[in-house]
């Protein structure tokens, strides 16, 4: 994959429409609204008193546990993935077992690392969509693939549907409630089968998760004019239902 | 079989000091000269862990790691207080340490039911765009952090008692930071649970959990409960 197609990806993974979006959760700025921490405190003397700083204090902490703690899973999850998409033989069942195993231990820790159950359900509710994203907005078409068209190389072909078929029994796993489908599991699979590098990937989610501030959170709360979050007025909001790339259905 | 492990007093975690130092050059890293505790229990059938320490308390510049980790069996049952407090309020001291490192880890027959980990750490790669946060910046207004993990048959009415009393909060929109936040999840199916509570000290905690942890009274005696929490 050359730097132009890695870019694209980039900007179609960065938009904000995407279920990593602020609709689904605000991850407890709404929260820290409600408890009145927007309000001055005397223990931070000297400070101007001033919403917007302290939206931007809040991101700034949240960024920095979130990233701890949701990164190593990242990487992890997306290794493992690369690891199974990018072996030479054919579709071998036990090697997408055991992919399929890896990822569920990923998966079982991070849900005993989360320790809090709004956390957990809004972490829950963005990996699957993120699953169901990449199974609808980023698969070919079955018309494209039923052979008579012939476009990409026998690899190529190989390649996708072990992508496809680790993504289907993921999904058939959080369905079965064997496994949770937790975010940053899931964001790693999904990079790792739109072929991205690693650094890249990890770089993109702490991007994508302070983007989802930037834009759609902060705006949501009359405390910050939009104006002054940099972001103009015509944002528009759609409902979580929306939150797919358009023409994907 | 009921085992309750107290201390006396508080945890007191020194400065680090910088060790000695060579005169010739050595290859081998110099020791971070992290101050650890590091406690592995495994708690048999029917067995009941009370582990109700005094908070840490770590002094300014103070490095300390505590490793936790219960292995427990299915039947049986742990009640886990963990907690830091800023520091010496008499000479100023208000999350002036280093760096605290807090791991606690629950499993019941070698299922992970719960890994909690808390790091504070002083940062160093702050972004130039935005002016200096430090840590007591990121954790104030509160001084007294408090993690609490019940689990198992005999936290049953605990447990029922905190998540009848975390229901019941309706949050209104408040004008000022509150004094004390605390929060609830159920854990394993509701097997168990996990409190956090940040607090502006730790007697605030204290009374608190001799308020909320009541039903623990019959099952430690009177005397401990009261030894622990204050009357």
């Amino acid at each position: 994959m050359d730097s132009e197609d890695d870019a694209y990806i980039l900007l179609l993974l960065s938009d904000g429409n995407l279920p990593t979006g602020a609709f689904v959760a605000s991850a407890g700025l709404e929260s820290f609204v409600t408890h009145g921490f927007l309000t001055s405190q005397e223990t931070t003397k000297g400070k101007k008193n001033d919403t917007l700083n302290y939206v931007v204090d809040f991101v700034r902490d949240n960024l920095n546990s979130y990233a701890r703690t949701a990164l190593p899973f990242v990487s992890d999850a997306h290794i493992s993935a690369q690891q199974h998409i990018g072996l030479a033989a054919e579709i071998d069942d036990s090697s997408s077992t055991a992919a399929l195993q890896d990822l569920q231990d990923l998966d079982d820790l991070y849900e005993s690392m989360t320790l809090n159950h709004v956390a957990r359900r809004a972490s829950k509710t963005q990996g699957v969509a993120l699953l169901s994203l990449y199974s609808k907005g980023f698969t070919k078409p079955p018309v494209l693939r039923t052979g008579d068209i012939s476009l990409s190389s026998p690899e190529d072909e190989a390649r996708d549907s072990r992508i496809g078929a680790l993504v289907d029994k993921i999904k058939l796993a959080v369905r079965r409630e064997e496994t949770h489908g937790h975010l940053p599991i899931c964001w790693g699979v999904l990079t790792a089968a739109l072929g991205l590098s690693l650094g890249m990937n990890t770089s993109l989610y702490v991007v994508t998760a302070e983007r989802k501030f930037i834009m759609f959170v902060i705006p949501k709360f009359t405390c910050v004019d939009p104006s002054q979050s940099g972001v103009s007025s015509s944002t528009s909001f759609c409902t979580p239902a929306a939150c797919y790339p358009q023409g994907c259905e | 079989m009921s085992l309750v492990l107290l201390t006396q007093g508080s945890t007191k975690v020194f400065k680090t000091r910088v060790g000695q130092r060579r005169a010739r050059p050595t290859t081998q890293q110099e020791p971070q000269g992290d101050t650890m505790q590091c406690m592995t229990v495994n708690v048999e059938s029917k067995g009941t862990l009370f582990l109700l320490p005094d908070p840490v308390t770590c002094f300014r510049s103070a490095r300390y790691s505590q490793i936790q980790t219960f292995r427990i069996a299915t039947d049986a049952s742990v009640v886990l207080l963990d907690w830091i407090t800023s520091g010496r309020k008499s000479l100023g001291e208000d999350w002036v340490l280093s760096k605290y490192f807090s791991v606690n880890e629950l499993l019941v027959e070698g299922r992970r039911v719960a890994r909690d980990a808390m790091l504070l750490e002083e940062q160093e790669d702050n972004i130039k765009a935005l002016p200096f946060r430090s840590l007591g910046d990121r954790l104030n207004p509160y001084s007294c952090y408090a993690t609490l993990i019940l689990y198992g048959p005999r936290t049953r009415a605990t447990v029922d008692h905190l998540s009848a009393r975390f229901n019941a909060i309706t949050v209104f929109k408040h004008a000022a930071r509150p004094d004390r936040l605390w929060s609830l999840t159920l854990i394993d199916d509701g097997k168990g649970c996990v409190v956090r509570m940040a607090a502006q000290g730790s007697e605030d905690v204290r009374t608190w959990l001799g308020e909320e942890l009541r039903p623990l009274c019959e099952l430690i005696g009177q005397d401990v409960y009261w030894r622990t929490f204050g009357r």
